[in-house]
């Protein structure tokens, strides 16, 4: 063997090396980005189950061997279980509007020649991106003329034309993917316009319009301005402003708001894993409010 | 088909797409275009409770832009963006790219970074706050125990500015899903013969990333940054869950979009309200325009 051989033999041996130590550095910031990304969601549940003794120590404790659900129960036969009612009641209501009307529209911009098409197509992007802190104020004053504050159509509405623009471009999206010969075929052979639409877009377009619809879902169970500002009775409370009740002059009760904040994140983390696969395609449209 | 078929479908075809148009419009119309226009009338008038006063022209603008605690807020949104934005998008970078390493495991990592886009931004401030309380928060321990003792009982929201590093990280880690998965699909855009070419080469890791995947990515990062820029300045909610009392302690972690709420609702002056909402429009309609022509620029 000469000597230039083992002299790249080692120089190989050194870069595999380096490779592996690379490769280790690697693998450890990325158990770091798991942990990052999982110990919030693990201490919050861990703290609604923990006794309360447990809750206040000066070493945190990582594990329970004494898991209660107490809390849960209290929690939801009290004022929180009406407000999980009525978060569910505004959001299934906005959810189901914005779906509806974002369908027919983009049905509507996506069949159809409309002059200046990508004017309103670009019109609905910008008008998603105007803060709800902008239009909070009228909108109080509105209602309380017209009698909707304190009510769940008022919620609803509101939520509706914050979730609608997304909506219409997640459907469109999906929409200008099924080959327009299908519909012209049933146009040919006698179905209305209507029916085309019913049953043989909406079939096709169903997963963009299950991921719209929990994309509107989840906008207006997250939502806390506009529905604490509209709905200040106790027993129409939403749970982002129930949230706040938790927490007084005297402190905050930690055990109770870990305990409603699994509540209402719960349903949310549902949703995630069954849509996990969708997540692109909403990231793909760019404008997911988050 | 008669003649007059034709013309009657022809009027179809106009008229329909309007219709199916029609919902979406008026609700949009409704619920956010006139309110807006609303806000900018208010804007020029005495608030009276939330009813419309006298007309004060610009007085209420003047007012906004020569007082202090507006300045100060004004300057805290600017920052608060500048660090949330940044610091989201350089940690989303960093991720998305090990998550691209094709190490064993990456799909699981996945789905793991995903995750806190699923926790409702509410559950997520309390949790931050109290990750970060002073006597029994699981980070002053962890701090301590790697011997920082400075911080064995720190008080994160006695003062302002440590208040603002807790609600900023806070933001930043519900903000670093979305932008990892979108990076993590544009690196995947990127030719993996190039990126091979360049290593035999002999290309360190890092000139790779930056001689040939960020400006592949670089139309998404665009986007990314102003989209999340346009977020940034209009965050609410984890400010006003996390400070006690709403802004504070005495003002110090007040926001524009905090200061324009009380000001409405809590000092019932809809007049200075609706001039601070302007004020926050008018940023974000500069950034706003900005992100339309860029993204006609990528389509072009």
């Amino acid at each position: 063997m000469s000597a230039v051989d083992s002299r790249r033999h080692a120089g190989r041996r050194a870069q595999f090396a380096k490779r592996a130590v690379g490769r280790g550095l690697l693998g450890l910031v990325a158990v770091g980005i798991g942990l990052v990304s999982v110990f919030p969601f693990y201490w919050m549940i861990l703290t609604s189950i923990k006794p309360e003794s447990e809750i206040f120590t000066v070493t945190p404790r990582f594990w329970t061997f004494d898991p209660t659900l107490s809390r849960y129960t209290v929690l939801l036969n009290g004022a929180i279980g009406r407000q999980v009612l009525n978060s569910a009641i505004v959001a299934a209501g906005a959810t189901i509007c914005a779906v509806l009307m974002g369908m027919l529209a983009a049905y509507a911009l996506s069949r159809f020649a409309m002059p200046a098409k990508s004017v309103i197509a670009v019109a609905l992007l910008v008008v998603q991106m105007l803060p709800a802190i902008v239009v909070v104020i009228p909108l109080f004053t509105a209602y309380r003329r017209v009698g909707l504050l304190n009510t769940y159509a008022g919620v609803i509405i509101a939520h509706t034309a914050l979730a609608l623009a997304l909506s219409v471009w997640l459907i469109r999206g999906f929409l200008s993917g099924i080959p327009t010969d299908l519909d012209e075929a049933a146009l040919v052979d006698g179905a209305n316009r209507f029916q085309a639409l019913v049953y043989i877009i909406f079939p096709l377009a169903l997963p963009g319009v299950a991921v719209s619809a929990i994309f509107a879902f989840i906008t207006s169970w997250n939502e806390l301005l506009l529905a604490m500002t509209f709905l200040q009775q106790e027993s129409m409370k939403t749970l982002p402003g129930a949230l706040q009740q938790f927490t007084s002059q005297n402190g905050t009760d930690w055990g109770g708001t870990m305990t409603a904040s699994t509540i209402f994140a719960l349903p949310v983390m549902i949703f995630f894993v069954l849509i996990r696969r969708y997540l692109a395609s909403g990231a793909a449209v760019g404008a997911v409010k988050g | 088909m008669t003649v007059e078929a034709v013309s009657r479908r022809r009027w179809q075809l106009k008229v329909i797409p309007w219709l199916l148009m029609a919902p979406t419009m008026v609700s949009i119309a409704l619920v956010i275009g006139y309110p807006f226009v609303r806000t900018f009338w208010l804007s020029l008038h005495e608030g009276r409770g939330l009813r419309t006063g006298a007309w004060v022209g610009l007085d209420n603008y003047i007012e906004m832009v020569t007082d202090g605690l507006t300045q100060a807020a004004f300057v805290r949104t600017v920052a608060l963006t500048a660090v949330t934005v940044i610091g989201s998008m350089v940690a989303a970078l960093l991720i998305a790219l090990v998550l691209n390493s094709g190490l064993p495991g990456m799909k699981l990592l996945t789905i793991l970074v995903v995750l806190p886009w699923a926790m409702p931004r509410v559950s997520a401030a309390i949790l931050w706050k109290w990750a970060f309380d002073s006597q029994y928060g699981v980070v002053n321990w962890l701090l301590s125990a790697f011997g920082l003792d400075m911080f064995d009982g720190y008080g994160w929201f006695n003062s302002g500015t440590s208040a603002l590093v807790v609600v900023a990280v806070a933001i930043i880690w519900a903000k670093i899903p979305f932008l990892a998965i979108a990076m993590l699909a544009a690196l995947k855009s990127v030719p993996g013969d190039i990126v091979e070419a360049a290593r035999l080469d002999g290309a360190s890791a890092f000139t790779v990333l930056l001689r040939i995947k960020l400006p592949v990515m670089r139309p998404v990062m665009v986007v990314l940054f102003v989209l999340a820029t346009i977020q940034a300045f209009q965050a609410f909610d984890h400010i006003y869950v996390m400070t006690v009392p709403p802004g504070g302690p005495n003002h110090s972690t007040e926001i524009l979009s905090l200061l324009t709420y009380l000001e409405a609702f809590a000092f019932l002056d809809a007049g200075m309200g609706s001039a601070l909402a302007m004020l926050t429009f008018a940023v974000l309609a500069v950034v706003t325009a900005l992100y339309v022509r860029l993204q006609r620029e990528e389509t072009r």
